[in-house]
């Protein structure tokens, strides 16, 4: 039981008050049954003791009707006996269900004597009716009287029986009704003092735990308001900051929105460009294929210039010969000039040829250097050509190499042109959806802000409720250990004291 | 000279000999005479006709030993053994590149020979004139006799 919780301990408590309860409740329905039959018996005693009562009444009733129509001799009297009759019989058989064996052989009694009274009534109110006899009073003396007094002696006799059983009826109604009351205030008693116990117990339990749960309740109400307050100032930095943001969103979704029509004058460029990049394939494919083809006729340039060197190599070793031969030619004409001279006079004419032959070689010296130098020239220019038409042919190869490198890099480009376009399009795409998210953003966001301002006028009273909370809790301390919880409640601040709130919404 | 150049030096060559035998023979007495202009080292020289005997090229000197540092060794020309000198040497104008190839032989009385760098051109001058007036420059002209008789009669 010691580790049963209060709300147990409660519950164990009323279970056993409401048991209590309970028994006190049944024990009262049956004593109440029971007085209650008492009562229907004593009522069923009472209504039998008026019957027979009406019986004894309605005898005398008779009675007197008879002895109104042996006065009279008038029919509304052998009615009225009549009437009593069968309202005699009517009340014997109401009684015969609701009376004992003993009253009912006393009515049984009262029946036969009541047969033989109206039996003796009859016969005389009919001998009246023929007037054949007279009334006499021996004759009611003699057959009237006695029968009557049998007939209200056993009705007597009735009534008797009838009340004795009334009396004993009533004395053992009282009796039941004493018991009842007895047990139903022993039992009362003991639900009373078992209620004060567990109230004490209760009390003491109660006490007990909730001041220790007050002071819990006082410290995490302290910790509640430190924490209230600080959610106050965060949900204000928050709304603050929230704030921000939403005016941080609303830029961002303009800039978002100007991207994406950036995006799309992109688009539309990167569309053009490929289209231009696809034009210009075309032309650099043709371009290829011009320079190709000057690549070819630069080889054949060079070949034919390689073998105009040559040829002007072989000129020169003509030349060569030319030069030596006039060069011999020389010597020879100044060996024959000189052997001219050596001849003197005989040798004049030899001098002549040998001066023309001079003359010829020199001429032919003179120019076989021109056609030299021509040559010379020829072949430096030869050479000049065939070197710039090598090197030519080595800048068209490279300009070939470079130009395929030029229509690779050039589809290389038209592939990256294309892929751009397609990245800018899914560029566009996404910036599209992302100025859709930020505008969905954007509002959420307000909603955030919004949000955020009720989370700070909640905390706000959040921080005011912990703060009465708090208040509560002392007053609640108070009363838990204080003996009279008003004047505990008298003896607190102003502005501790608990004020009433009302129970609707904030 | 370009191509056009070339065929009218061709039409040049054919007339000018063509005209060398139209013109008459001359009857008068020369009062010119021919020399040789030769390159020696860093110079030249002139050297009268009539005082050298042959001149070739491309012959074959033995190199003799000698206490004259102008033999440059010796030569067979038309059957005969001639020394030969570096007239450069003996003119006082350095010395010929050992890759001469000039040959001159001269006339004297002791029969000698001498190397010499170039073979420039022959010219005609005035009798008696010892100076070679050429456009480019006065040559001097050299006395063969007095150069290398000293010289071949000593070796």
């Amino acid at each position: 039981m010691k580790d049963w919780t209060f709300g147990t301990r409660i519950a164990a408590s009323f279970t056993l008050l409401v048991l209590m309860s309970v028994i006190l409740a049944v024990v009262a329905v049956l004593t109440l049954s029971a007085l209650r039959q008492s009562a229907e018996a004593l009522s069923l005693q009472g209504r039998v003791l008026a019957n027979v009562e009406r019986l004894r009444l309605t005898a005398e009733q008779r009675a007197a009707g008879l002895r109104g129509y042996v006065l009279t001799r008038e029919d509304r009297y052998r009615e009225e006996l009549a009437q009593r009759r069968q309202d005699f019989k009517a009340l014997e058989s109401r009684l015969i269900p609701e009376i004992g064996p003993e009253e009912r052989k006393l009515l049984a009694d009262v029946a036969e004597s009541d047969r033989a009274y109206h039996a003796a009534v009859t016969k005389m109110t009919e001998d009246l009716g023929a007037e054949e006899t007279p009334a006499d009073a021996t004759y009611w003396e003699k057959n009237i009287a006695p029968k009557y007094e049998i007939l209200t002696t056993r009705l007597e006799a009735l009534g008797v029986v009838a009340r004795q059983q009334l009396d004993e009826t009533k004395k053992r109604s009282d009796e039941r009704a004493t018991l009842t009351i007895g047990i139903l205030a022993v039992i009362s008693v003991l639900v009373i003092v078992l209620t004060i116990v567990l109230a004490f117990v209760l009390t003491r339990a109660l006490t007990s735990r909730i001041g220790a749960a007050v002071q819990r309740l006082q410290s995490s109400t302290a910790e509640l308001q430190a924490s209230a307050t600080e959610q106050a100032a965060t949900s204000k930095e928050q709304a603050s900051a929230t704030n921000e943001v939403t005016t941080t969103m609303k830029e961002l979704l303009a800039s978002s929105r100007k991207v994406a029509e950036s995006t799309q004058r992109v688009v539309r460029i990167a569309e053009q460009t490929g289209t231009s990049a696809k034009m210009g394939q075309t032309t650099i494919r043709q371009a290829s294929d011009g320079v190709s083809e000057t690549k070819r006729q630069v080889d054949r340039i060079v070949s034919h210039m390689l073998d105009l060197g040559r040829k002007s190599q072989q000129i020169g070793a003509v030349l060569e010969i030319i030069n030596e031969l006039a060069e011999q030619t020389n010597i020879l004409a100044i060996n024959a000039t000189i052997e001219a001279a050596s001849a003197g006079e005989s040798g004049r004419r030899f001098a002549v040829v040998a001066d023309e032959v001079r003359k010829l070689a020199d001429r032919v010296g003179a120019s076989t250097k021109e056609v030299r130098v021509l040559i010379d020239e020829i072949r430096a220019a030869s050479n000049t050509t065939v070197i710039a038409t090598e090197q030519g042919l080595k800048a068209a190869e490279a300009g070939s190499q470079q130009f395929e490198q030029v229509t690779a890099s050039f589809g290389e480009i038209l592939d990256l042109v294309l892929t751009t376009s397609e990245s800018a399009r899914e560029i566009e795409l996404a910036s599209r959806q992302q100025t859709t998210a930020l505008e969905q953003v954007s509002s959420a966001m307000l909603e955030v802000a919004q949000s955020s301002n009720q989370v700070e006028a909640s905390s706000r009273q959040t921080v005011e409720v912990s703060n009465e909370l708090a208040s509560l809790s002392r007053a609640l301390a108070r009363i838990v250990h204080s003996k009279t919880g008003g004047a505990a409640l008298e003896g607190l601040p102003e502005e501790e004291r608990p004020r009433a709130r009302s129970s609707g919404g904030r | 000279m370009t191509l056009e150049d070339t065929s009218g030096v061709l039409e040049r060559l054919r007339r000018e000999f063509d005209h060398s035998f139209s013109r008459p023979r001359s009857g008068e007495v020369r009062k010119t005479e021919w020399v040789v202009v030769l390159g020696l080292g860093g110079g030249r020289v002139a050297v009268r006709i009539d005082q050298l005997g042959a001149i070739h090229s491309g012959r074959k000197v033995v190199q003799v030993p000698s206490e004259n540092a102008a033999l440059v060794g010796l030569a067979g020309v038309r059957g005969r053994v001639v020394p030969v000198f570096d007239l450069a040497s003996l003119l006082g104008l350095g010395r010929s590149p050992p890759q001469w190839r000039w040959l001159a032989v001269a006339s004297l009385s002791v029969p000698a020979g001498f190397s010499f760098e170039r073979l420039e051109l022959q010219a005609e001058i005035e009798l008696g004139t010892e100076l070679v007036t050429l456009p480019d420059g006065v040559i001097p002209v050299v006395d063969l006799r007095a150069v290398l008789s000293p010289v071949a009669e000593r070796e």
